[in-house]
């Protein structure tokens, strides 16, 4: 493997006003802590106290250096910048770099709006909450901070595309990023797309796929039309061979009876033996593992998935998502492709 | 001029993870080729819930609108040269293909290197390019599970739980990531450091989408479900209203006075009081009466609205992220927008085969003839 690092000779100065939810100083950490990996001088403004945890303080500045001095003094200085709504408004587009992220909760009429708002209730108003967990029970956010980070990618693929293109050096490209469009973008599926007569939403027990016990804790029955066949012989549960479930409408009339057979055959099996059993068969059955147990997977240790964040510190989290693959390798392979 | 105008992209992505990360690029200005095959189709074209015949399903317009198509077969030898050739002119191939494929096919990195060595080559994969469940099946709630999201999201003592497959979280964020990772690429190819393939796994994404979790169970701290609840608010959860919707709430500790004032209730620093006099409020509100009391007290508050609450809000909260193709329909839209160079929907998702002679005439370089002993011999497919 070979890293790259496209960035290295930028300086990126993360500006959130105090004033703004904790969701932007989170998206601005997250497109950062990016832009950092990538080889960028990243550069955060000590701001007020905020309210997460350590250990997501301690992901979002790996690899970047904190600063006292003036708003005015970093951005001048700085070739990108990732700044909310009311740094634009107080040093004006000319007082900012001229790539530059601006990160808000809202879009369109309402971005520059202070309606008391943050990661939770744009999760509801973009749909999210609705798709996530059981019917019976309040609507579910998903856990960390999804939201946030997803602006945090919205706001990476902006300035990396801003950074990658041939307009000319100097030319100003203001990308706009809030957590309500990137959120709608993400739920696409949940509107009623022309051709659809049923809204999707949280499904619960009446899910397709779902978490089931197992010897030693929980694995998502997930599986398409295609699998059945072998989810069946993977199992060797003479109950799936019913009419009830010889079908995929009679096996949605009769979803809590096969989650029950399922699950009473997995409760004999431990995660691991699931995993096995998943591969052997060709089948999308995941184990749940917890972050704790994730850190000694095998593919995960394969991969080299996890770092220290920071010399010594003994904490560790994944490292940045992006494998630049070794093109030596490639050079070495003789390879001859037809004249064209 | 676009963000990536003068990028040329050759999209062999399906479904959602790739081929919605080369409709990103393309929104930025690149110009993207969906790459068919008279055998193979993106299965998107096959996923429809409408009942008229012929009708372009709804995921694929929604997610490959923006993009020429040409359709060759990828499984013959004159199909692969065709498409090489094509290599050559281009800077990108986003790829999502079961690992091995593109191999099999003959298209490995190092065969797309030789014949361009400033190509990129994207691989969207599940699990990765390498490690021992590199080849394992999975979709996105799969790999919620394996990356520990699933962990961390739930109820309170309750079983984890996933986005489930009509939002299918981890294919969503990863071309989001891919194609921000796709451009930081494309800056390096321009800094003279050559091509390069991209190993872009949703699980290693997954996993650090949670990489706060991780660094704290690191540390030794129990990492658990916690409903709704976060560090930084005293409450935060959804209740019904009279009206039988769910609103969702946060309440932060600056506002317990005035909340506490408004509803006469008393000290609410104990988080039993604070749930019951909420509660409570809701019950004698309907969602909309509910929302305007707490935003004008300060409280985060929404509705937690469906997909047609979402359409209600299109114009006001938000603008971008949907939009409509030429012939008024639903696609997707964009995530972010560019002041100077904004994104817009210019061409309808395409037939198969849409652009194959005119992509194969302009861009490969070749003859109306070749084109025609191309297709005589099955090996490209051209629209009628």
């Amino acid at each position: 493997m070979t890293a790259r690092c496209p960035y290295a000779g930028l300086t990126v100065a993360e500006v959130i006003s105090d004033a703004a939810d904790d969701a932007l100083v989170l998206a601005a950490g997250m497109a950062g802590r990016i832009l950092a990996d990538l080889g960028a001088e990243v550069i955060c403004r000590r701001g007020r106290k905020r309210g997460f945890e350590d250990s997501t303080e301690l992901f979002l500045s790996c690899g970047k250096a904190l600063s006292s001095e003036g708003e005015g003094e970093l951005l001048g200085r700085a070739d990108v910048a990732l700044v909310d709504g009311a740094t634009l408004r107080e040093r004006g587009r000319a007082g900012l770099p001229s790539v530059t992220a601006v990160l808000s909760l809202f879009g369109r009429k309402l971005a520059e709006s202070d309606l008391p708002a943050n990661a939770f209730t744009a999760a509801a108003s973009a749909g999210l909450l609705a798709m996530v967990g059981d019917p019976q029970h309040e609507p579910l956010r998903l856990g960390g901070h999804q939201e946030a980070f997803a602006l945090g990618l919205s706001a990476y693929a902006g300035l990396a595309a801003a950074l990658a293109s041939a307009r000319s050096n100097g030319v100003p490209v203001t990308i706009r990023a809030s957590l309500l469009e990137t959120l709608v973008w993400l739920n696409w599926k949940a509107v009623p797309l022309e051709g659809y007569h049923v809204l999707p939403g949280r499904t619960g027990a009446a899910a397709e796929w779902q978490v089931l016990r197992c010897a030693d804790g929980y694995a998502v029955l997930v599986y398409q039309e295609p699998d059945w066949l072998r989810l069946k012989a993977a199992l060797a549960e003479p109950a799936l061979d019913e009419p009830r479930f010889s079908t995929r409408a009679s096996r949605l009339a009769h979803l809590g009876e096969l989650a029950a057979i399922i699950e009473r055959r997995f409760l004999a099996l431990t995660r691991r033996e699931i995993h096995a059993l998943a591969r052997q068969h060709r089948l999308p059955i995941g184990p749940v593992w917890s972050p704790a147990e994730a850190f000694d997977e095998p593919h995960n240790r394969a991969r080299c998935l996890f770092e220290p964040l920071g010399a010594g510190s003994g904490v560790q989290a994944p490292r940045l998502p992006l494998v630049w693959l070794d093109h030596a390798e490639a050079c070495q392979t003789e390879i001859t492709v037809g004249a064209a | 001029m676009k963000l990536l105008e003068g990028c040329r992209v050759l999209d062999l992505g399906i479904i959602t993870a790739g081929a919605a990360t080369a409709a990103l690029l393309a929104d930025f200005g690149a110009e993207v080729i969906k790459v068919e095959s008279p055998t193979y189709r993106d299965p998107f074209r096959a996923w429809s819930a409408q009942d008229e015949p012929g009708a372009m399903p709804a995921l694929f317009r929604a997610t490959n609108r923006n993009k020429r198509a040409i359709s060759i077969d990828l499984k013959r030898p004159e199909g692969q040269a065709i498409l090489l050739r094509l290599v050559r002119r281009a800077d990108v191939v986003v790829e999502n293909f079961r690992r091995g494929v593109m191999e099999g096919l003959g298209l490995s990195f190092a065969r797309l290197r030789e014949a361009n060595p400033d190509i990129i080559l994207a691989s969207i994969s599940s699990q990765g390019e390498t490690g021992p469940d590199a080849g394992h099946v999975s979709y996105g709630s799969t790999l919620e599970a394996l990356s520990g999201l699933a962990w961390v999201t739930g109820y309170e003592g309750g079983k984890p739980e996933v986005s489930g497959r009509d939002v299918n979280y981890p294919d969503q964020i990863a071309a989001l990531f891919a194609a921000g990772a796709i451009a930081t690429a494309l800056r390096s190819v321009r800094k003279g450091e050559g091509g390069s393939h991209l190993d872009l796994s949703q699980r290693d994404l997954a996993a650090f989408m949670i990489g706060d979790r991780f660094a704290a169970a690191s540390q030794g701290e129990t990492v658990s479900r916690q409903g709704n609840a976060q560090l930084q608010y005293p409450l935060q959860d959804c209740f019904l209203a009279s009206d039988g919707i769910w609103v969702a709430l946060s309440v932060p500790a600056p506002a317990l006075p005035s909340l506490s004032e408004a509803l006469a209730a008393g000290d609410l620093h104990h988080p039993d009081a604070l749930r019951t006099v909420v509660v409570a409020a809701m019950k004698a509100r309907s969602a909309r009466e509910a929302v305007s009391f707490f935003v004008g007290l300060g409280v985060p508050a929404a509705i937690v609205n469906d997909g047609n609450g979402m359409m209600a809000d299109w114009g006001e909260a938000w603008q971008y992220a949907l939009q409509r193709d030429e012939q008024g329909l639903t696609v997707k839209g964009f995530p972010l927008q560019v002041d100077e160079a904004p994104l817009a929907i210019e061409r309808p998702a395409p037939q198969v085969g849409a652009e194959t002679y005119a992509v194969l005439a302009e861009i490969a370089g070749y003859s109306r003839s070749e084109i025609a002993d191309f297709a005589a011999a099955g090996i490209v497919e051209i629209a009628r």
